[in-house]
Order: structure tokens, then C-alpha cells, then sequence
């Protein structure tokens, strides 16, 4: 019995020091969770001190958890509106400053004709069609105006099966819907690697369709005396971490 | 507000209600009689829904419906018939979790009914078919009542597994609990209020009424 309990108290002693690091809690864009380990690994690399920590939501719900007073330090969203909704709600210690520039591309796993362009998704081949609400989640956003700048939306709305975030139309796409508009950076995981292969199973949508998907973040208020939430914030500038955004094809800010 | 997301709900529980009350019916009354030990077994397993997370079954459901599983692909390929997405793919998934709501009340039900009048009735020389039709039913009114309230309710309020397997599609898929999570993500909050206030009310008037007759019921 003293033995047992000995270890647990042992066990408890090493989980605690485990994480004697100070942490950086973070509520990230859903389209980030792909880079979440080689970001996290360059921030531990810089400052071994500290140690990342990330939560994945769609920006919209994670906007109403931060105005809730969800304990976040750091809030890295989809594109500009939603940190700026935190800066006008003075809850943040600075404007928001873009840190990448998302890419949208076009997915299926099935044998599609890809040469046809967006167009394809008006072939009867493609019964279901997975987007991210356009409300809450920008890559949705953009998907939506580019087939509206294409004269395309209505006439294949009735096939649009909608997801709550980014990484929900990918599991849509992987599974049951026949294409899907994702974020670029999803090539780069295990599960999409079987579908990596550029004209065949994707493409990247013409930028020019859509206005670009510019990804910000602010530091909260509740972290303004935070030494880790600065250094993590001072760290999404540096080469270190645009080389991690670049190597899953997010553009430079 | 919309009324469409109200019509899918409705329709929803409807569906799983009367579905479940059929398919359970049998089920819960060799739950209650049978003498076999094994069937303790395909009564947990029944029971497995109330304890899993739904987000376990959405996935499971996901993956099962889609075209390329087996039982998928075997429903494209003979009935041309695509279960994901759909609202047969909901009412599947919403027929699974609300499996133990049904079963539980039945079983409860059938089991309340005495053995006497059982008895009495294959005595006086009338068929199972009968005296279940006769006895049993109208002596478990109650239970009945509870089942298919809480069924109904449960499969309106039906959450998880629709929004994994459903892909909010207007007038199909896109029930009111859908409706309120996307007015909440879109910070619409008055929007997310007119939604589910009203599920409150409905989910209170049906928990009220079962509640009530309960009441009446002890007293005779």
C-alpha cells in the first residue's frame, strides 16, 4: 500500500515538473491545427523556456469563448475580422497584426476532371460538394465568393453540404462529399498525403476569385504581463516560424 | 428566424419516434421475458448509446454511410440511394441514439404489467398477439407516454450526431439545434435566443406533460 502510493505521489511529482515550462495557451483558426507541431517545435526551439499550447476551434466560436473569458492568452484567427472584433471589444493589447496568408484550394478524392476548372462541381459526378460556413469560418468565406465571382454559387448550392470549420469540411471531403474547398496547408498532413497529387485530386482556387485570406492574431488583455504570450508573439515574425507557414504553402504576410 | 430548421426537427423526431416505438416494441419485450443469458449482452450494447459521446457514433455513422464504406457503396450501387448527408442519414443516426430512451421506458412498462394478468389472459384461451394488443399495451399507458416523449424530445434536440453526419443543408439536414450552434458561432446571439428559447419551451411543455401524467397515474 505505502509502495502504491508512494509511486502515484512519484507519478503526480514528474507530471507536475513535466510541465514546469510556462505555457503559452493559444485559441488557434481550425486551419492551423495541420502546423500545430512544427510551429510549436520552432517556438521550443527559440525559447526552450517556454512551451506552446494550442486549442482549435472555428475563429467565430472561439471569438465567443475569448468574450466569455475563456483563459487564452494568444488568439490566432482565420483572417482579420474576427481578431479585430476582439480589438474593438478593448480586449487585447494591441491591434491585430497579420501573421500568414491562407491559401484555398480545391480537393476531392475521387476521380474528377479537374481540367474543368470550379466548373467541375456542376457535373453530376459530384452529388455533394463540403464547405465551411461562410459566416464563421474565412476559408468558407472565400470559397463562396469565388464561385459567385464565377457565376457558378446558385446553380450548385443545392448540392453544398456545410461544415462548421475548416477541418470539418475536410473530414466531409475525405469521407462522404465528393470535393470540398479546405485550407492548403491540409496537403501537408498524413491523411491528405494519399491525395497530395496536384491536378489530380486538387488545385489551388485563381487568388484573384477571392479577396485574400489575411490571418491575424492579437495577445489579450489577460496576458499583457505575460513574458511567454510576448515571446510567442515576437516568434510569429521571425524566420523561424514564417519558414514553418511557408512550408505549408501560407503566404508571407 | 427561420421556421424550415423547426419543420426539419419536427420531422426528425417524428420519424426516429415511430421508428424506434416499432423496432423496439419486440426488442424490450425479450429484454423483459426471455430467458436466455445472452441477451444481457445485445442489452448493453443497446444501451451503449446513452453512455457513448455522440461525437463517437457521428464518427462511426460517418464513416459507415459514406460511398465508399461497404454498406454505403452496397446502397449507391443498388438503390442509388446516398445515405450521407440526407435525412434518412439523420433519422439513422438519430433512431441509434435515441435507441435507449425507447427501450428503456418499454421494457420498464412491460415489465410493470403483472404477471397475473398475463396469466389470467393465455387462461381464457387468447394468443400473445391478443393479450399484448389488449393487456399489455393499454396497462403500460404510462411508460408508453414516457418513451415516446423522451424519445421525441431527445431526437429533436439532437445534436452531435447531426452535425457530423448531416452537413446543414437547409430544409434537409438543418435542424433548430444546428440553427442555434450557427447563430452563436456567427455572433448573432439575438438570432441564437428566438431558436432556442422556443426548444426550451417545447422540451419543458413535453417533460411537463409527462411528469404530469406520472402524477396521475400514482394516484389511481
Amino acid at each position: 500500500m505505502k509502495r502504491i502510493a508512494f509511486t502515484v505521489l512519484a507519478l503526480i511529482a514528474a507530471l507536475s515538473f513535466a510541465s514546469a515550462q510556462e505555457k503559452v495557451s493559444i485559441a488557434a483558426a481550425a486551419n492551423l491545427s495541420a502546423i500545430k507541431d512544427q510551429l510549436g517545435a520552432a517556438f521550443a526551439k527559440k525559447y526552450p523556456q517556454y512551451q506552446a499550447e494550442f486549442t482549435f476551434g472555428s475563429s467565430g466560436s472561439l471569438v465567443t469563448q475569448i468574450k466569455n473569458g475563456a483563459p487564452f492568452q494568444v488568439f490566432m484567427s482565420a483572417d482579420t475580422g474576427f481578431a479585430q472584433n476582439l480589438v474593438d471589444a478593448e480586449i487585447t493589447t494591441g491591434p491585430a497584426k497579420v501573421y500568414a496568408v491562407g491559401k484555398l484550394i480545391f480537393l476531392t478524392t475521387k476521380k474528377l476532371d479537374l481540367s474543368k476548372g470550379l466548373a467541375i462541381l456542376k457535373d453530376t459526378a459530384v452529388v455533394h460538394w463540403a464547405n465551411c460556413n461562410p459566416e464563421t469560418a474565412p476559408y468558407g468565406r472565400a470559397a463562396k465568393e469565388a464561385l459567385t465571382k464565377m457565376g457558378i454559387y446558385d446553380a450548385v448550392a443545392t448540392k453544398l453540404v456545410t461544415a462548421q470549420n475548416v477541418t470539418q469540411a475536410l473530414q466531409f471531403t475525405l469521407t462522404s462529399a465528393d470535393a470540398g474547398f479546405v485550407n492548403k496547408s491540409v496537403l501537408y498532413t498524413k491523411d491528405v498525403h494519399p491525395y497530395d497529387k496536384e491536378g489530380t485530386f486538387w488545385f489551388e482556387v485563381d487568388p484573384s476569385l477571392y479577396a485574400p485570406i489575411e490571418q491575424a492574431f492579437v495577445v489579450l488583455t489577460s496576458a499583457k504581463d505575460s513574458k511567454s504570450a510576448a515571446a510567442f508573439a515576437e516568434f510569429l515574425f521571425s524566420p523561424e516560424a514564417q519558414a514553418v507557414f511557408a512550408s505549408f504553402g501560407y503566404g508571407k504576410p | 428566424m427561420e421556421l424550415s430548421p423547426f419543420l426539419v426537427s419536427l420531422r426528425l423526431g417524428a420519424w426516429v419516434t415511430v421508428l424506434l416505438l416499432v423496432l423496439c416494441f419486440p426488442l424490450a419485450w425479450a429484454f423483459a421475458h426471455a430467458r436466455a443469458k445472452w441477451i444481457v449482452f445485445i442489452e448493453a450494447l443497446t444501451s451503449l448509446p446513452l453512455v457513448l459521446a455522440p461525437t463517437v457514433l457521428g464518427f462511426y455513422l460517418l464513416i459507415a454511410l459514406s460511398p465508399t464504406s461497404p454498406i454505403g457503396a452496397f446502397l449507391q450501387s443498388t438503390f442509388g440511394i446516398r445515405i450521407a448527408f440526407s435525412f434518412v442519414g439523420i433519422v439513422i443516426g438519430g433512431c441509434v441514439s435515441g435507441l435507449p430512451f425507447m427501450l428503456t421506458s418499454l421494457k420498464t412498462g412491460i415489465l410493470g404489467v403483472s404477471q397475473g394478468l398475463l396469466e389470467a389472459s393465455y387462461t381464457l384461451g387468447k394468443g400473445r398477439l391478443e393479450t399484448i394488443l389488449r393487456i399489455v399495451i393499454p396497462n403500460m399507458r404510462t411508460a408508453l407516454f414516457a418513451g415516446i416523449v423522451t424519445t421525441f424530445a431527445h431526437a429533436i434536440g439532437e445534436f452531435g450526431i447531426v452535425l457530423m453526419v448531416g452537413g446543414s443543408i437547409p430544409d434537409v439536414t438543418k435542424t433548430v439545434s444546428i440553427a442555434v450552434y450557427e447563430r452563436v458561432e456567427a455572433l448573432d446571439f439575438s438570432g441564437a435566443h428566438a431558436y432556442a428559447i422556443t426548444l426550451v419551451a417545447v422540451s419543458y411543455v413535453a417533460i411537463l406533460a409527462l411528469i404530469l401524467m406520472q402524477r396521475r397515474e400514482a394516484k389511481r
